[in-house]
């Protein structure tokens, strides 16, 4: 409740400074100047020995972002930890990147973490400013089988999601550029009564798979049902996509045509396609929310040998221990993921977005070496003199990440929301002086 | 399993996004796993594609009318043609030609701009809307159906000319056959409309006749043909083709035959589909209903999940389905086949004959088996190469587990089976003379190498990374895949220790010197380390690509003197025989199978199946097998036969 009085008095001080700003005079509720969320993860941590600073610095892995003239969009904030302790980061702090609260092992087939920022973000948005997509979730590669046979019961779900909109709901990034383009650009071909079959078409079957479900529900033992029931909720879902509309983007780039379906084949020119889809949607009001994965937790497949030539993938070159060409390896990599967050903020920005949008950046880890889950590698960017964007903040203590998340629900207008995480990873309420 | 449900081949980057390829307890044989919307979508427009293929499989609509010959159109095909608008100088041209009445084709004029006979009497001509007869000759407006359809046909026959004449008689002839005949007064007219079905290639007339006298009988022809082709499976109905095709797919994808309401659902939705396909102008809505109606087979949940895993899942009497589709899911990672389908639909599938199936199976889908079960359980069936030679590699761990169940040879084997199946170049890498280069798959007799634990497959995937990275990673791989052992959690204080350890590391030591400091820093790190550094230690006298190797690059000789259960392993030799005598890994090997054949971990009530698998096959269980005790193959067939019973009496 403090935070949430000290931020209604922040606004009555606005007001009074500023008492001709007719956007806020016009509206009941005054709005945030903040209205849009991205979050960026990468897994395996950065070159950071020992959970101590190491290569994420200024002049280290944060180079590119200094280089594109963007030091003064970006704040690093120090001394976050993430994850519980029973739980392997890697799936813990994939799934829970963004919502602080532990998976649920055992089952692998029944995958439970906790509702994210990005998701509450959106909801919240959503009844405020309407978007044809309240959240958009991007990324690149999928693991479908399961990849370490000695970690039986962790779902690799929790590798493939960083959101999820319930406990027992995530949503799945989307992969292809091509695909995207098509699910935010791309109109269907053909006459009215040839796209009205279409749909009719759809809705007769998804009417099909919903009553197949629910027989089979009927048959089978209760702890069946939740299976069966997140499978009718998502043909409810798409059922409902059917019927929206009313939203236009005309896309001022063509649909993509190379070739993604490898991993690394084409992993730049993947996600700068996807940054300039995502502007393009924010510009147009189709999303106000977005959650990006550079790679899936992991990310063995990973080799950025575009950039980098040929080498091990990302989670062998984060386990380095302490061999030279795997550190050298591990520093290279994390410049091209902070290259590929500059390549974002600067489509921000020359679409005048930036001034608006909040940008999270972080990972599972800071040591990959050691599985190392404090003083992680956590970026806050976006515009304002009123954030200490430019500068390294750095808590006189170990803080939960959950309260950076508590403070992004304060700059995005929602001052009710005061806590977040659970257990261990319990926001503490405290500001971590993030504010200039 | 998809391929198998249609009846044909299909390349593996249809299913890059079908996520019901779930991944359980190591193995992703088949299981449940949820699906949100993003990956409905990919999935749905994976089961439109795999709709479209089964369509296109002759076997599958075999029982149906047969279809009229495919042709291409005979000229432009259009949904509506006028005489007056598509009036050209070219024969043909929209299937319109310009005859005279003995057939004979006119010529253009291009001065008059008309049609007229080639011919000294040049009296009868065709122009854009008028006609005119000739003395013995008339004019014949031709239209000629570029397929089948059904054609509406309508316009009017005007005397424009009412100077003069007695006026014209009018028909409108099919194949020769007189539609409509009409006599106009001089200066009348004759409106027509009628519809007829027309072949590709039928002819419609129009002509003009003069009566007794043929001056001032100009006449004006105003005639709109509309064409509706018809559907080339227009004789195709739910009744005579398309209840079968559906039925026969999804009984095969549901693994049951399928069930009344279920039938009577498909038949409604094809029906309706279809009825709408045909109001919207498909093409072809017979294909629009079925493409429609297998598409909701595809992602039914029915198809998806396996519901005959659980309890209540199938109905009583489709049980020995269930137990079909255990058998095929477990050999054949996919539907049961015929001969299995045939004795579960005949009643004759019961728990004596599950056992000649299974050894049957065992012995036809051998690959198949090798690759889903094995290829998981010894990670050869991923793909991804992590060295020039990575296929060669991965081949010959394949190709030696594929061996080690087809000659009947036992599990323990997989250790030292006493040769190896190398292409040249791997030959060349493991020091092998007499192996030509150009080699594939040569079978080599060797002591040393074929074993698990000496194949570079494993050697070189588990070799990648730091110095320390690769005898740990080693060591882990043996202990989870070949014991089934399970270590203690990382906790954050334990994490602490080995990242303080790094630090205090004397990187100038050799590499066994460091780990043992390393280990030695607490009993936290000797918890695991005192498991996983003799394995790991001892494998070192292979390097990162798993060749041998006395020496490390600094010269620095390779030796251990770790005791793993109390033996001495001081090199992979005396690892390899020490696992192979352990009775853990015999146990791990009947573990893995069971969870293979379970879909889940065994419980800890049901691991006296474990030990009962590792004995000595029972007399009971008949077996044509040629080995005479546990062969890795028949523990293949006891597993599954012993995982039958299992869930079936468990709730």
């Amino acid at each position: 409740m403090r935070t949430s009085r000290r931020n209604v008095l922040r606004w009555m001080g606005v007001s009074l400074s500023l008492p001709l700003l007719e956007s806020h005079l016009a509206q009941a509720e005054p709005s945030p100047t903040r209205r849009r969320f991205i979050a960026a993860y990468v897994p395996n941590g950065a070159y950071m020995p020992a959970a101590k600073n190491g290569d994420w610095t200024w002049d280290g892995a944060l180079k590119p972002l200094v280089d594109q003239g963007l030091r003064n969009n970006v704040m690093m904030v120090r001394q976050l930890f993430n994850g519980f302790e029973t739980k392997d980061p890697h799936w813990q702090n994939c799934a829970g990147f963004l919502s602080c609260e532990p998976i649920v092992l055992g089952d692998p087939g029944v995958a439970r973490c906790g509702v994210t920022v990005d998701q509450i973000v959106a909801e919240r948005l959503a009844t405020k400013i309407p978007a044809m997509f309240p959240s958009l979730e991007i990324g690149g590669v999928y693991y479908h089988v399961h990849l370490l046979a000695s970690h039986a019961a962790y779902s690799s779900d929790y590798l493939n999601r960083i959101s999820w909109q319930a406990p027992d709901k995530f949503r799945s990034p989307i992969g292809n550029p091509a695909h995207l383009f098509a699910k935010l650009f791309g109109g269907q071909q053909g006459g009215t009564a040839q796209i009205d079959f279409l749909h009719s078409r759809k809705r007769s079957v998804l009417d099909q798979l919903h009553k197949d479900a629910q027989r089979l529900a009927a048959r089978l033992p209760e702890s069946y049902r939740p299976v069966l029931a997140s499978y009718m909720e998502t043909v409810r879902e798409v059922e409902l996509g059917l019927s929206k509309g009313g939203f236009q983007c005309q896309p001022t780039m063509s649909a993509p045509r190379q070739d993604f379906t490898h991993p690394n084949t084409n992993y730049r020119l993947r996600f700068h396609l996807m940054h300039q889809m995502l502007v393009l949607a924010m510009q147009c009001g189709l999303t106000n929310t977005a959650t990006l994965m550079y790679g899936p937790g992991i990310s063995a497949d990973l080799t950025f040998a575009e950039d980098l030539g040929p080498g091990v993938g990302h989670h062998t070159a984060a386990h380095h221990g302490g061999t030279a060409s795997s550190i050298e390896r591990l520093k290279a990599i994390s410049r091209v993921q902070t290259g590929l967050l500059a390549d974002l903020l600067l489509k921000l920005k020359t679409a005048n977005l930036l001034d608006s949008t909040l940008v999270v950046y972080g990972s599972d880890m800071s040591d990959g070496n050691v599985h190392a889950t404090t003083n992680l590698p956590t970026l806050l960017c976006g515009a304002g003199t009123d954030l200490k964007f430019g500068q390294e903040i750095t808590p006189s203590s170990k803080r939960p990440l959950s309260d950076l998340y508590v403070e992004t629900f304060n700059l995005l207008g929602m001052t009710d929301r005061t806590r977040f995480g659970s257990g261990e990873c319990a926001s503490t309420g405290q500001p971590l002086g993030i504010r200039a | 399993m998809a391929s198998d449900v249609i009846g044909v081949p299909l390349e593996d980057a249809l299913f890059q996004k079908w996520t019901p390829v779930a991944q359980v307890y190591g193995f992703d044989t088949m299981s449940e796993t949820r699906i949100d919307a993003q990956g409905f979508e990919e999935q749905a427009a994976t089961a439109e594609a795999l709709a479209a293929r089964a369509l296109a499989i002759p076997s599958l609509s075999s029982h149906c009318p047969p279809l009229p010959p495919l042709e291409p159109p005979s000229c432009n095909v259009k949904s509506t043609y006028s005489s007056v608008e598509d009036f050209s100088n070219v024969q043909g041209k929209d299937c319109w030609s310009y005859l005279d009445s003995d057939g004979v084709p006119m010529i253009f004029d291009a001065a008059n701009s008309w049609w007229k006979r080639n011919h000294p009497d040049q009296s009868p001509f065709i122009a854009r809307t008028l006609f005119h007869p000739g003395a013995s000759f008339s004019a014949v407006r031709r239209w000629t159906s570029p397929v089948d359809g059904l054609v509406t046909v309508s316009g009017e026959f005007v005397d424009t000319d009412p100077r003069g004449g007695d006026g014209v008689d009018v028909s409108i002839l099919k194949n020769g056959n007189q539609m409509d005949f009409r006599t106009i007064p001089n200066g009348g007219n004759a409106v027509f409309s009628f519809k007829l079905t027309m072949d590709r290639g039928d002819r419609l007339d129009f002509i003009v006749n003069g009566k007794a006298f043929h001056g001032w009988d100009s006449t004006a022809l105003t005639a709109t043909l509309e064409l509706k082709p018809f559907a080339r499976k227009r004789t195709w109905t739910w009744a005579n083709c398309s209840g079968a095709l559906v039925g026969r797919v999804a009984s095969r994808a549901f693994r049951r035959p399928l069930r009344p309401d279920e039938r009577e659902d498909y038949r409604a939705l094809y029906e309706s589909t279809l009825a709408r396909a045909a109001a919207a102008g498909i093409e072809e809505p017979v294909d629009e209903a079925l493409s429609t109606t297998l598409q909701a087979v595809f992602l039914s949940p029915n198809f998806m999940f396996k519901p005959e895993l659980v309890r209540g899942g199938f109905n009583p009497d489709e049980q020995s389905y269930g137990v079909a589709s255990r058998l095929g899911l477990y050999f054949r990672g996919s539907v049961a086949d015929e001969p299995l389908w045939a004795a579960a639909a005949s009643g004759t599938l019961t728990s004596k004959t599950v056992v000649a199936h299974a050894t049957r199976l065992a012995n036809q889908d051998l690959p198949r088996f090798a690759a889903n079960f094995g290829g998981q359980w010894l990670d050869f069936r991923d793909q991804r190469a992590t060295h020039p030679l990575g296929e060669d590699m991965r081949r010959e761990a394949s190709d030696v587990f594929v061996t080690i169940l087809r000659e009947g040879l036992p599990a323990e084997r997989l250790l030292s089976p006493g040769f190896t199946i190398v292409s040249g170049p791997l030959a060349s890498l493991y020091g092998f003379s007499g192996v030509p280069t150009e080699a594939t798959a040569a079978r080599v007799a060797s002591p040393s190498r074929g074993g698990v634990l000496s194949q570079a497959h494993f050697l070189a995937r588990t070799g990648e990374g730091s110095e320390f990275r690769r005898p740990i990673h080693r060591g882990l791989w043996v202990l989870s895949r070949l014991l089934c052992r399970p270590l203690p959690q990382l906790d954050p204080a334990t994490l602490m220790e080995i990242g303080n350890s790094f630090e205090a590391l004397d990187r100038s030591r050799p590499l066994p010197e460091q780990m043992a400091k390393h280990r030695d820093t607490s009993t936290r790190c000797g918890a695991c380390h005192n498991q996983i550094d003799p394995v790991g230690i001892a494998l070192e006298k292979y390097d990162r690509v798993g060749r041998w190797r006395d020496f490390y690059e600094d010269g620095q000789a390779i030796e251990s003197t770790l005791d793993f259960g109390g033996q001495s392993v001081r090199d992979p030799i005396e690892l390899t025989s020490a696992i192979e005598r352990s009775p853990e890994f015999r146990a791990c090997v009947a573990e893995k199978l069971l969870t293979f054949a379970l879909n889940r971990s065994p419980r800890e009530d049901e691991t006296c199946w474990k030990e009962k698998l590792t004995g000595p096959i029972t007399a009971a269980s008949p077996s044509p097998s040629p080995s005479p005790s546990s062969s890795l193959r028949t523990m293949s067939v006891e597993a599954l036969v012993n995982a039958l019973t299992l869930s079936e009496a468990s709730p």
